[in-house]
């Protein structure tokens, strides 16, 4: 996973997400349920944590990135660093995420089950992020 | 667990030995006959569906001498039944069924068993009926008749010797001793037959359904048994063409991902039934592997998933009506591969876990259930391993398909925001990213992907072509993703093993160097790229980036096929001596045996994971990867699958073949011709056509030629059209196997051989025009005569040295003359072929070959 610095990726798309722009917040969304998807899958193994719930985060993140359209704006959002606080951080985004998933949605998507994908991405990462105590390797600067 | 092949047979066999006691009785022995008699039907009907033909086979091989005579002695037997209950007929109806009705029963079961391998036409359902077509597996199937044969004697020797009228007793004593004959003679052939095809079982079914919430351990480990011959039947038939369509872009990251997961609590599981077991390791690494191949999937989108949610079509011409509208593309559904997946993951975590258990509820509150109450459940470690060993060979195969089944289902689908999948040896005049920061819209772009060079393909006439844009994709054809970039000119591209980018600058935002499906199909065993910016972890052996597509194929092999010519064996279908006499030459139905030679990838990872729990139903999938390894998931192509002709074109090709050989036996001077054939088989469909050339010849010279014509002119033909490829020339070869194997039977020299397919290259090239002439005649008509072979052959300037006076009336003349004029002009038109170009092979259009003929033709049918 690419831990370049952050130059405020993640706090350019939590604006995004609550912007009124639906379109920039559908495709914000999307990066967001990308980006926890790559995190989960980048800790799966990491001591401390279980794997087991890991993929399961994953694969609901993806699931739930189904219902949303693909993204028309914007640009693929840089990879965080993989730590404990970008983890939190990612699972308060998709805590807002989930509470509004309507506004995210396709026209045709299948309302209940994205948000409950939403859901249970979102309570899968708390839960994983409360559960990893941080990378072992320092990230490289 | 479904029943398995051999427990249908020993059940046959128990009920015969316990039909002993009947067969003392004088008043049951008439019903005891006619069950005997329907047992022995059933058993010929095993020789009749495997294709062991007393006539064909016989002596040609060791084995097919065997079944042969298993097969000859077990008809003779029959008829001595047959002739025993008219004898002595069956008086009781309505009688309870006996001993030999359930043996009857238990031998129809294993032959239904058989034919779940196989659909309504025959066609290849799973890796199993690859196997059953070899010769072990049939050994042990002749075998196994041998044994209820065998049993059958015994009991039919009991029944002549109690008490009959001379009459039956011989008729009976004549079936014994044609059983004994059988079983012995079948036994002999099944020497090195594969025991393990004992275990063979009943295809499964490919409608997954959720587990039960409540399903209790023993059943669970049924279910996995049922999950892993599912996947490895999806696997297996989403790689051939006919079969399923293959996971699409949002399937594979799925199913990858469940597969993780369930070896993953497939070693939690072993690990707390069993620590001593030592398999955990390679199932955890199985596990990484499989993770790895969905991470591939990341930045990878396929535009045909359900979840791209295309915006709807606009509103045309007819959706401006009142109360119309365009309907919404309907996104395909799931792959079934996914759905089972995710039911072996559900069903190895409720074994552990219990029956409330779900993806991501493992937290510490859940301890799994105790060892010593699983192992009650479950009947021990055996039964556990076994299923959990299911789990590990249906992956390996779905991991051995996956590279041909991405490379199927990525046609002009997958886009992509990373530069991971720039093809390493991609020319610089087509670069792929920009240099400068991408315009907001452009969010993605298609995924660079080659085709493989794959010499079996067959590029299907009118197919869309790859120009036109794919038609499935939302947008429809010709029509780029709105979000598509063009490619600018990217930054130079690390060879392998150097760093994701240059040490001390950071990467670009979008520069995600993550191995690709594709690329990971292009690097094969290369080592994978270390994550940015994470140090080596020693503790966690990275897999190799073959894994990035499947776990279990180290290395994963890419398919090829080649064309080849089925082994003719020698004296089959003799023509009688005697000299020349009338001859049929017969093209057309192809038959499904037909077919090019398989490969399939070895798997070593697994063998060593599998060796220490094979048993039981493994020893099917085992023998399967053992004596099979040209089978796995290699299509097997029929002649009309390599042909690729619709119906129309397929008549016309035959039609062809016969006017060859008309007008070279005319051209020779010294044959005639009575008529050609073609007429429709009750095989309704493209590529089935039965056709043959009524012909008579004076000399062996001549009968040589004429059986080259129908070969060359077919040649020709598919050069001129465009039409030519490898693989129809292989199928040319194929249809003209009779008129070979009638070259064979004349005994003439190489040299003579050699100077007749010469003398036929030169009639067809100076009577061309004639043969396209009567070929459109015989396609129009259906038959054509002689006379009018000739007449056509009259207006060729060569002309014919038949004496025979034209008997066309005038207005038949002119339109086949009409035909001459209209064939010369293709001719003149069309490049030029000489007879070496049969060595020169030009390849089919580029442009997908919109139009058969040319861009000129028009049909010009008599009319």
């Amino acid at each position: 996973m690419n831990t370049a610095p952050e130059t405020g990726g993640l706090p350019a798309l939590a604006g995004r997400l609550r912007g009124h722009d639906a379109e920039q917040a559908r495709a914000a969304a999307w990066e967001v349920l990308g980006l926890a998807e790559r995190l989960a899958d980048h800790v799966a193994w990491e001591t401390g944590v279980d794997t087991v719930q890991a993929l399961a985060t994953a694969s609901s993140c993806r699931e739930a990135r189904h219902a949303l359209p693909l993204p028309a704006v914007g640009a693929p959002a840089p990879d965080p660093a993989p730590d404990p606080a970008t983890a939190a951080e990612v699972a308060r985004l998709l805590g807002e995420l989930a509470a509004r998933t309507d506004r995210f949605l396709a026209p045709d998507a299948d309302g209940p089950t994205a948000a409950a994908h939403a859901t249970a991405a979102r309570q899968n990462f708390e839960a994983l992020s409360r559960s990893w105590p941080g990378p072992r390797h320092p990230a490289r600067p | 667990m479904s029943t398995e092949l051999g427990q249908l047979f020993d059940r046959a066999v128990s009920h015969l030995q316990s039909a002993h006691p009947h067969a003392q009785t004088a008043a049951r022995r008439a019903d005891l006959n006619v069950s005997a008699l329907d047992l022995l039907l059933q058993m010929e009907a095993y020789g009749r569906e495997l294709g062991w033909d007393e006539e064909e086979d016989r002596g040609a091989t060791v084995m097919q001498t065997a079944t042969a005579d298993l097969r000859h002695h077990l008809v003779r037997a029959t008829e001595h039944l047959s002739l025993a209950t008219r004898l002595d007929p069956a008086t009781g109806h309505g009688a309870p069924p006996g001993p030999l009705d359930h043996a009857r029963t238990a031998v129809a079961a294993a032959r239904d068993l058989l034919k779940t391998h196989r659909g309504p036409d025959a066609e290849v359902l799973t890796p199993y009926a690859l196997l059953l077509a070899r010769a072990p597996a049939q050994r042990y199937l002749a075998g196994r008749l041998a044994d209820v044969a065998w049993e059958l004697a015994r009991l039919l020797g009991e029944t002549s010797l109690a008490g009959a009228q001379p009459a039956l007793s011989e008729e009976l004593a004549g079936a014994r001793r044609e059983l004994q004959k059988a079983a012995v003679l079948g036994r002999a052939g099944a020497l090195g037959a594969a025991r393990e095809t004992t275990a063979l079982p009943a295809a499964a079914r490919l409608n997954p359904l959720p587990p039960p919430t409540r399903e209790p351990p023993c059943e669970a480990l049924t279910g996995l048994h049922n999950d892993a011959e599912q996947l490895l039947r999806a696997a297996f038939q989403s790689g051939r063409q006919p079969g399923l369509p293959p996971p699409s872009g949002a399937d594979w990251p799925h199913i990858a991902r469940s597969l993780a997961l369930a070896r993953l609590l497939a070693t939690r599981l072993i690990d707390h039934l069993d620590p001593t077991a030592g398999l955990t390791t390679d199932l955890q690494l199985a596990a990484r592997r499989w993770h790895a191949a969905a991470q591939t999937w990341h930045h990878v989108v396929d535009l045909t998933d359900p979840g791209t949610h295309p915006p709807p079509p606009g509103a045309g011409t007819h959706g401006r009506r009142p109360g119309t509208g365009f309907p919404l593309p309907s996104p395909p559904a799931p792959h079934p591969a996914r759905r089972i997946a995710d039911n072996m993951a559900l069903r190895a975590g409720r074994i552990l876990y219990g029956p409330q258990w779900q993806p991501g509820d493992t937290s510490p509150t859940r301890p799994p259930r105790p060892a010593p109450e699983l192992l009650s459940d479950t009947g021990g470690t055996i039964p556990v391993l076994h299923a959990l060993y299911r789990i590990s060979a249906a992956g390996r195969h779905l991991a051995a398909a996956a590279p041909a089944l991405v490379a199927r289902s990525a046609q002009d689908n997958l886009v992509t925001d990373s530069t991971a999948h720039r093809p390493p040896d991609l020319p610089p005049r087509l670069p792929l990213l920009p240099g400068p920061p991408r315009p907001d819209r452009r969010h993605l772009r298609p995924l660079p992907h080659r085709r493989r060079r794959r010499p079996h393909r067959v590029q299907h006439p009118g197919g869309p072509s790859r120009t036109a844009g794919n038609p499935r994709r939302p947008g429809g054809p010709g029509r780029r993703p709105p979000h598509a970039v063009r490619p600018h000119r990217p930054p130079p591209h690390p060879r392998p093993g150097e760093a994701d980018h240059p040490a001390g600058k950071d990467p670009p935002a979008d520069h995600h160097r993550l191995p690709g499906p594709q690329e990971a199909l292009r690097r094969g065993n290369q080592a994978p790229r270390p994550a940015a910016g994470a140090a080596p972890d020693s503790s966690h052996p990275r897999p190799p980036a073959s894994a990035a597509i499947g776990l279990d194929t180290c290395p994963v092999t890419v398919f090829g096929r080649r064309p080849h010519l089925p082994t003719r064996r020698p004296g089959r279908r003799p023509i009688p001596p005697g000299g020349p006499t009338r001859h049929m030459l017969r093209a057309g139905r192809p038959a499904r045996r037909d077919a090019a030679p398989t490969r399939r990838s070895p798997a070593p990872a697994l063998r060593k994971l599998s060796a220490p729990i094979s048993s039981g139903n493994d020893g099917a999938v085992m023998a399967a990867e053992k004596a099979a390894p040209q089978a796995a998931y290699e299509v097997r192509l029929t002649v009309p699958q390599a042909l690729q002709f619709d119906e129309a074109l397929y008549r016309r090709f035959t039609a062809v073949h016969e006017a060859g050989h008309a007008v070279v036996a005319l051209a020779t001077g010294d044959a005639s011709v009575s008529e050609c054939v073609i007429a429709p088989t009750q095989a309704a469909g493209a590529g089935r056509a039965d056709a043959y050339t009524d012909v008579r010849w004076r000399t062996a010279a001549a009968r040589h030629t004429l059986l080259y014509g129908g070969l060359v002119a077919q040649q020709r033909w598919l050069h001129e059209q465009q039409l030519w490829s490898p693989l129809r020339e292989s199928a040319v070869q194929i249809l003209g196997k009779h008129d070979f194997e009638a070259l064979k039977s004349t005994g003439a020299t190489a040299e003579q051989l050699e100077q007749a397919h010469t003398a036929a290259l030169a009639f067809r090239d100076r009577h061309w025009p004639a043969i396209t002439a009567v070929s459109e005649l015989l396609d129009h008509k259906g038959t054509i005569t002689g006379a009018e072979v000739q007449a056509l052959l009259r207006q060729d300037p060569a002309g014919a040295r038949d004496p025979e006076p034209l008997t066309l009336t005038d207005q038949q003349r002119a339109r086949a003359a009409a035909i001459t004029a209209a064939s010369r002009q293709r001719a003149r038109r069309g490049p030029s072929h000489t007879p070496q170009s049969d060595h020169q092979p030009r390849q089919p259009s580029p442009a997908g070959l919109p139009s058969l003929f040319g861009p000129g033709w028009r049909p010009n049918f008599f009319r």
